[in-house]
């Protein structure tokens, strides 16, 4: 099993802990700035251990010397119930937020995880200000749009969300790709099962999910969806199970980080991947251009 | 047809419980909250975890009672948490005040259902809960021991550094400083804990054991413990709805047993389909029934309380 380190233990970071701790992934470690919050969530966690059997523990730690040795590092710093920021103001925040960790970080040879909001701008802004480590910086932003539209898609069409199959790329939160060639059912297409009208209003749900989930709670966005999904990818990452997943990572030219599936891979503190986008129509190329630059001039205003 | 479970409260404690008896895959869950959208925006995210953890239940959220309708467990987390200025009585009129309303719509909407209580004074809310609906006791009991117990289970696993799940622990008594970890009937792998560890240790662990929630509100400041048990909770629901016949300390009316009745009090039970299927009276020592008296007699005075109300 590996190890890995999460810095920030608000809702973002403990849930991606408890995750990975119901999922026997790895070994855990929470640096939190605040003392007392990592320490009181870990021993919370570790008391449900003897029901849940957990093979793994939870430990907060004050190290970030050693936490960013582990096989892994996710920043999950950044806070849900920050309602009233636009966009930029909470890129700003955690960027705030950030400025502690960055020496650190730069002395890190693991695989970065970027789960702070939002999270294509803040994974292409490490990468420019720290262009060591731009190789290993990801963000599991499009998985979150392609979840949720599994989901919706069987709630729609009443059938187990695990035989719905999506891809969604791009810009989470901004210009998203939601082509209905890549989403199937058991293998069947979704324009065999659903009207292109109803899969485009369902789309249309998922692109604006953040803003209708916080007018329907008026306190947080959301954390679960997301913390399953950051764990999801840790699972590719330190325990050596490959996925194709929509991430988004620093491209190696532009240094922008826009959602695509790529292929993932990692074991001992490396990291593989390999981008697999698919063929896309010129719309939707059009539309990916779109979202990078959107990030693109986003993240330049950080720097 | 896949059996339901419905969560009254849909803060950390409900929520974290809603998502550990949907992974079980065994029973749908809908969460009530009178919190306009709460419920209705935690199920939706598990929802989305469903996707990558495959629950394959459905889980929804109401502001309404009626949700709860034909449930075959109501799980009871809703109340308020102790505020500075807050005397005793005031925290329990509040809470008493929900649960009543609670167990109202349970006797109306789920008659057949069986009641875990959860939330604080535990103790008295089971009371509550079971004057309120008229249910027989075995289908009303409470959350408390089991919690106790995993927490006394886990310090022992990590002074042994054996497995947590190697542990079993017995706590007795009411769910508060009063509560009773029993050693003599702690084992890990079925080695009582007094041939492993000195009493020293022994005694160290009982302690925080019955410090335990107090431990991480001083560590949180602002909130309190809610994986636990929330953890605690969902087993036993699990041990209900697959009537696994599980032997755990819960919070249960007493009739007699150890010499109590008309209580809530934290004893050894056998949990299966019926709810409270059987209570374990373990013989105890001198010291064990004087600490179990106090205990009782530290519940009794919340149940004189909530019959001043």
């Amino acid at each position: 099993m590996g190890t890995i380190g999460i810095i920030g233990a608000n809702d973002m970071g403990a849930n991606i802990a408890f995750f990975l701790a119901e999922q026997h992934i790895g070994f855990v470690h929470i640096f939190h700035e605040e003392s007392g919050i990592a320490t009181g969530k870990s021993l919370d966690l570790l008391e449900a251990a003897p029901i849940r059997k957990y093979s793994t523990y939870i430990s907060p730690t004050t190290d970030l010397v050693d936490l960013i040795k582990k096989d892994a590092i996710v920043l999950a710093l950044g806070n849900s119930s920050d309602t009233e920021s636009s966009t930029l103001e909470r890129a700003r925040k955690t960027v705030a937020t950030l400025e502690p960790y960055l020496e650190p970080l730069s002395q890190s040879e693991s695989p970065i995880v970027v789960a702070s909001e939002p999270f294509e701008i803040i994974t292409t802004y490490l990468g420019m200000k720290i262009p060591k480590i731009r190789d290993r910086l990801i963000t599991m932003s499009s998985y979150i749009d392609s979840v949720r539209l599994s989901s919706l898609l069987s709630t729609s069409l009443s059938i187990n969300s695990s035989d719905v199959s999506a891809t969604v790329l791009g810009h989470h939160g901004g210009t998203t790709i939601m082509d209905t060639d890549y989403v199937s059912v058991s293998g069947i297409p979704i324009t065999s099962l659903m009207t292109e009208k109803k899969f485009e209003e369902i789309a249309n749900t998922v692109k604006n999910y953040d803003n209708d989930f916080l007018q329907l709670t008026q306190r947080n966005y959301p954390f679960y969806g997301p913390a399953a999904c950051c764990t999801s990818l840790l699972k590719s990452i330190v325990n050596a199970a490959p996925q194709i997943i929509p991430v988004a990572v620093p491209d190696s030219q532009t240094g922008v980080a826009v959602g695509k599936p790529h292929y993932v891979f990692g074991y001992n503190g490396t990291l593989h991947l390999e981008e697999r986008t698919p063929t896309l129509s010129t719309s939707s190329q059009e539309l990916l251009k779109k979202a990078e630059t959107e990030i693109a001039s986003l993240a330049k205003e950080l720097l | 047809m896949r059996k339901k479970v419905a969560i009254i409260g849909a803060g950390n404690v409900g929520s974290s419980t809603a998502y550990f008896v949907a992974s079980q895959g065994i029973a749908d869950v809908v969460l009530i909250d009178v919190v306009p959208g709460l419920p209705q925006s935690r199920a939706q995210e598990f929802s989305h975890v469903d996707r990558l953890q495959g629950f394959g239940v459905t889980i929804t959220g109401s502001n309404d009672y009626e949700a709860i309708k034909n449930a075959d467990i109501v799980v009871h987390t809703a109340g308020i948490a102790r505020k500075p200025g807050m005397d005793r009585m005031d925290l329990l009129r509040i809470n008493v005040d929900i649960a009543r309303k609670a167990a109202k719509a349970i006797l109306t909407y789920a008659p057949d259902s069986i009641v875990i209580a959860v939330a604080n004074p535990l103790d008295v809310i089971a009371m509550v809960c079971l004057k309120e609906t008229g249910f027989p006791h075995k289908r009303v009991f409470g959350m408390a021991g089991i919690l106790d117990a995993t927490r006394f289970r886990y310090f022992i696993a990590e002074a042994t550094r054996t497995i947590p799940e190697d542990v079993f622990a017995m706590v007795l008594g009411g769910h508060g400083d009063t509560m009773v970890p029993l050693p003599r009937y702690t084992t890990i792998s079925g080695i009582p804990i007094t041939e492993i560890l000195d009493k020293k240790a022994i005694d160290s662990m009982v302690d925080r054991t019955r410090t335990g929630g107090a431990e991480i509100v001083n560590h949180l400041k602002t909130g309190s413990a809610y994986y636990a048990p929330a953890a605690s909770t969902a087993k036993m629901v699990h041990a209900v709805l697959s009537n696994t016949k599980t032997v755990s300390p819960i919070s249960a009316y007493l009739t007699g047993e150890y010499g109590y009745s008309d209580l809530y009090l934290g004893v050894p039970v056998l949990l299966g389909s019926e709810g409270v299927e059987k209570i374990f009276e373990l013989p105890l020592n001198d010291e064990e029934s004087t600490a179990l008296k106090k205990s009782a007699e530290a519940v009794q005075q919340g149940i004189t309380l909530l019959n001043s109300l």
